[in-house]
């Protein structure tokens, strides 16, 4: 029976992997991954690949909410009891493991916060396979599935339980009521029956991010970008300059921004559209890689990875195209993820072999 | 469509076309085949070539990705260049990113500041049909020529209008003839004495300079020029054509204002006529006329005769006279008359010394100031009073000018004030006794090098001043001084001798008024 076990050496390996997914959102990881040291406190986590769970149900967690705030105001523990309870209450489920909502940045991270908390193990899963924005960009939701009841709560006792909701609804009004916690919360969803995994969430996403850390880790400062990318199964869009940065202030929604990058060698100008992560890669005009697909916009000396938040002209970086979860290529599946979902007017371009 | 296609560059150097390269100024040198009209989605063939107008862009579209996605594909289908309007209602512009993107794939994006497919209509016609655009500006321009007589300055004003391009007026050699600060410059290959129409190219620049046509000789009057920096071939065209009307109508005024100078001559001549009759008679019906033009009969007059060296057409410089005797504050009445023009100035009081002495400088001047038209021999009359004075002082000047024609020592101006008796012995030594004798007392000196008969007679002219002969002639004082002792030796004659001075001196007016043929 494939079990492993998340313990300290791999909290490293697990915040690059989760970052890389980010596809530059879904928050810086370092605290996140401070958090976590501290919650094992010497001790480990069951990992469970999905097909070690005998049966029962999974319970997604995560948090929602500004990542800011959440950096800003730190979980003091005692989080996701309360929305678990909940949950618990409400379903009549006791589940058998957790699942993270977002594999992503801190999601990916915090899953396993929540089950140290929790002492339950963490199935090898999660509803994305990478960062989004919304949660009705949720695997599940992406397939007609519900995700109600679902419970945010914080650790001061609020808590806002909504049912019978659709994910578009339970998006807007937990959108609207974070304010009143703080600017984020835990969050838990339906419980998932686990004999339903392989066809509603995105498996082994987690050991894809260790996988990726662990090589992301090995990335040196002298290594020719090209093939540190391609050990991280990357291809390179660009490595160069980046020479302008541009953020609009949506009235409604996320704030739009625009990276160009000018390539270092024959001038290749390559911009990123971003929302609270890289959506959308024009190659001189052209485009060449979008959602679903993963692009990381990374430091060229460092490798360090440069989100959305934090990018800035004058940076030497390196743009990378990973593939996203085949989950989201699936034709059910793509419109939820597809540029037009976040307003960009162009189809999902599929990773290519040219480059 | 005949002409080669034109350039982007070119193109918006056409002023309806008008356009701001919003991508830099490279890349501007593309031949534009035609203009064809996209929307900002971006689908819709364009041939290669073609200018790519989007006509209206949505909020927020110049600084989107959009913007790139098109220019690439513009850049895809060979496109000679995106075109939106410009400026954007909300102040948008393009991303330095986008700018350079379409620097990078060669794609210039233009901002158009006019109604979009007003400029699309435009540029489409004009690519496509540029006799099209050429006729709509010479249909122009002849209404704003035609519907009253227009000098040429007002036609360059009219024309720089129609062309919304300056346009300037120039003299025959390309002088600039304006009140203000020339407008147009001319390059410099632009040749005067080529009397055609000249296109000129000056750092991509173009001049086109039209001449207006000379009646006798075929040399250019006059020059009109329009600048019309970077400009397509077909235009240049237009442009010239353009100008051609214009010349027309500066010739139509010219021969206008010829009728109206050749009328007034005719009257002015018969009255002159009258007045050198000594016709005009106080109260007479020609006093009348004479006081209507503005002739001054009473008081003390001096009157002056320029007589014109050479084939001039008199009236078609009477103006030019005119303008240069009133540029040295000279109040006169200018009349033709014979090879000339004769003026009389009017005073109150009998004209002292140094009234005359002002006068004879400021004619000098005026002699100057001609000297570009042509050359002239200046005679002035001496100061009498009333009509019959008048017909004096005139007379005095024209024989004066006869004079002062085979005086080139003089400047060729001569005053009858200083020629009193010599007038008359010159008409006595003219006879056919002296002329001989005259001939053979200097005939040592002709085979001499050195000038010597114009030596001594400009030196007896200067009343035995060396240094003043040496000035005249331009020559040192010692060379005057040598030649005059080779004189002395020549001839063996002592130039000290009030005798022998008075000999040589009427022997030398009748040679020289002789060899010059006067």
């Amino acid at each position: 029976m494939p079990i492993r076990y998340l313990g300290e050496p791999d909290v490293d390996h697990l915040a690059r992997g989760a970052t890389l997914l980010g596809s530059g959102g879904g928050g810086q990881t370092d605290t996140a991954a401070r958090l976590l040291r501290r919650s094992l406190a010497g001790d480990r986590i069951e990992l469970l690949s999905g097909d070690a769970v005998p049966g029962g149900h999974v319970l997604p967690v995560g948090i929602v909410g500004a990542v800011s705030a959440f950096t800003e105001r730190l979980p003091s523990g005692g989080e996701w009891a309360p929305v678990l309870e909940t949950i618990v209450n409400r379903t009549g489920i006791g589940p058998a493991g957790l699942i993270a909502i977002e594999a992503g940045g801190v999601n990916g991270i915090v899953v396993f916060v929540a089950a140290a908390e929790l002492g339950l193990p963490v199935i090898d899963a999660d509803l994305q396979g990478r960062a989004l924005p919304r949660l009705d960009q949720m695997s599940v939701a992406a397939l007609g599935e519900p995700l109600t009841p679902l419970a945010i709560g914080d650790s001061g006792g609020r808590l806002l339980m909504l049912d019978s909701l659709s994910p578009q609804a339970a998006e807007r009004i937990v959108r609207s009521a974070l304010t009143e916690f703080g600017g984020w919360a835990a969050i838990a969803l339906r419980p998932l029956p686990v004999a339903l995994l392989d066809r509603v969430t995105i498996l082994g996403t987690l050991s894809r991010a260790l996988r990726l850390g662990a090589r992301h880790a090995a990335w040196t400062r002298t290594a020719d970008p090209r093939e540190a990318a391609a050990s991280l199964g990357a291809r390179v869009l660009v490595t160069g300059r980046v020479i302008e940065v541009v953020r609009h202030r949506a009235a409604a929604g996320f704030g739009r921004g625009s990276v160009i990058i000018r390539g270092g060698l024959d001038g290749t100008l390559v911009r990123l559209e971003m929302e609270n992560e890289y959506l959308l890669a024009l190659v001189d005009g052209r485009p060449v890689a979008s959602t679903p697909d993963i692009l990381c916009v990374l430091d060229r000396t460092s490798g360090l990875p440069i989100s959305c938040d934090t990018v800035r002209g004058g940076a030497e970086v390196v743009a990378l195209h990973l593939p996203g979860p085949p989950f989201w290529w699936r034709p059910e599946a793509v419109d939820v993820v597809a540029p037009r979902a976040f307003g960009l007017d162009v189809d999902p371009v599929p990773l290519r072999e040219t480059s | 469509m005949t002409d080669a296609a034109p350039t982007l560059r070119e193109l918006i150097g056409h002023p309806h076309l008008a356009a701001t390269p919003l991508s830099g100024d490279d890349d501007l040198d593309r031949h534009v085949t035609g203009i064809t009209l996209i929307d900002p989605a971006g689908t819709g063939a364009v041939q290669p070539g073609e200018i790519a107008l989007c006509p209206a862009i949505p909020a927020g579209y110049l600084s989107s990705w959009r913007l790139d996605a098109t220019i690439r594909r513009l850049y895809d289908q060979q496109a000679a260049a995106l075109a939106v309007p410009f400026p954007d209602p909300a102040g948008e512009t393009p991303l330095d990113g986008s700018r350079r993107l379409a620097r990078h794939l060669h794609l210039p994006i233009l901002g158009v500041g006019t109604p979009p497919l007003l400029w699309a209509g435009k540029a489409a016609a004009f690519v496509h049909s540029p006799a099209v655009d050429a006729a709509d500006h010479l249909r122009r321009a002849h209404r704003a020529l035609s519907h009253r007589l227009l000098g040429p300055q007002d036609v360059a004003r009219a024309l720089s209008g129609v062309l919304d391009r300056p346009v300037a007026v120039f003299g025959p050699d390309g002088t600039p003839i304006t009140t203000t600060r020339a407008s147009v410059e001319l390059p410099p290959d632009f040749d005067p004495h080529v009397p055609v129409a000249q296109i000129l190219a000056v750092d991509g620049d173009t001049i086109v300079a039209v001449p207006v046509p000379g009646t006798p000789s075929g040399t250019a009057d006059l020059w009109m020029a329009a600048a019309l920096g970077h400009a397509p071939a077909a235009w240049t065209l237009t442009v010239r054509d353009v100008l051609q009307l214009g010349t027309l109508a500066v010739q139509r005024w010219q021969a206008t204002r010829r009728v109206v100078l050749e009328r007034d001559a005719r009257l002015r001549a018969g009255l002159f006529g009258d007045l050198l009759e000594g016709r005009l008679d106080s109260g007479g019906s020609a006093h009348e006329r004479a006081a209507e033009l503005g002739w001054r009969l009473d008081g003390w007059h001096v009157a002056f005769h320029i007589a014109a060296l050479g084939q001039v057409d008199l009236l078609g410089h009477t103006d030019a006279v005119a303008s240069a005797v009133a540029a040295e504050r000279i109040d006169v009445t200018v009349v033709e008359r014979g090879d000339g023009w004769s003026a009389w100035t009017t005073s109150r009081t009998e004209p002292d010394e140094d009234a005359s002495r002002d006068l004879l400088a400021a004619l000098r001047r005026v002699r100057q100031r001609l000297a570009g038209r042509f050359d002239c021999a200046i005679g002035v009359g001496r100061g009498h009073p009333d009509t019959g004075g008048l017909t004096r002082s005139l007379a005095e000047a024209w024989d004066a000018a006869r004079l002062a024609r085979g005086r080139p020592q003089t400047g060729r101006l001569v005053h009858i004030d200083r020629l009193g008796l010599a007038q008359l012995l010159v008409a006595w030594a003219s006879t056919e006794t002296f002329a001989p004798t005259a001939t053979r007392l200097l005939a040592p000196l002709e085979s001499q090098p050195g000038e010597l008969v114009a030596t001594l007679s400009t030196y007896l002219d200067a009343g035995g001043s060396a240094a003043d002969t040496a000035a005249t002639l331009g020559v040192h004082r010692n060379t005057v001084a040598a030649r005059l002792h080779r004189i002395e030796e020549l001839l063996t004659v002592d130039l000290s001798n009030p005798d022998d001075r008075l000999a040589l001196h009427l022997a030398c007016r009748v040679t020289l008024d002789r060899n010059t043929g006067y």
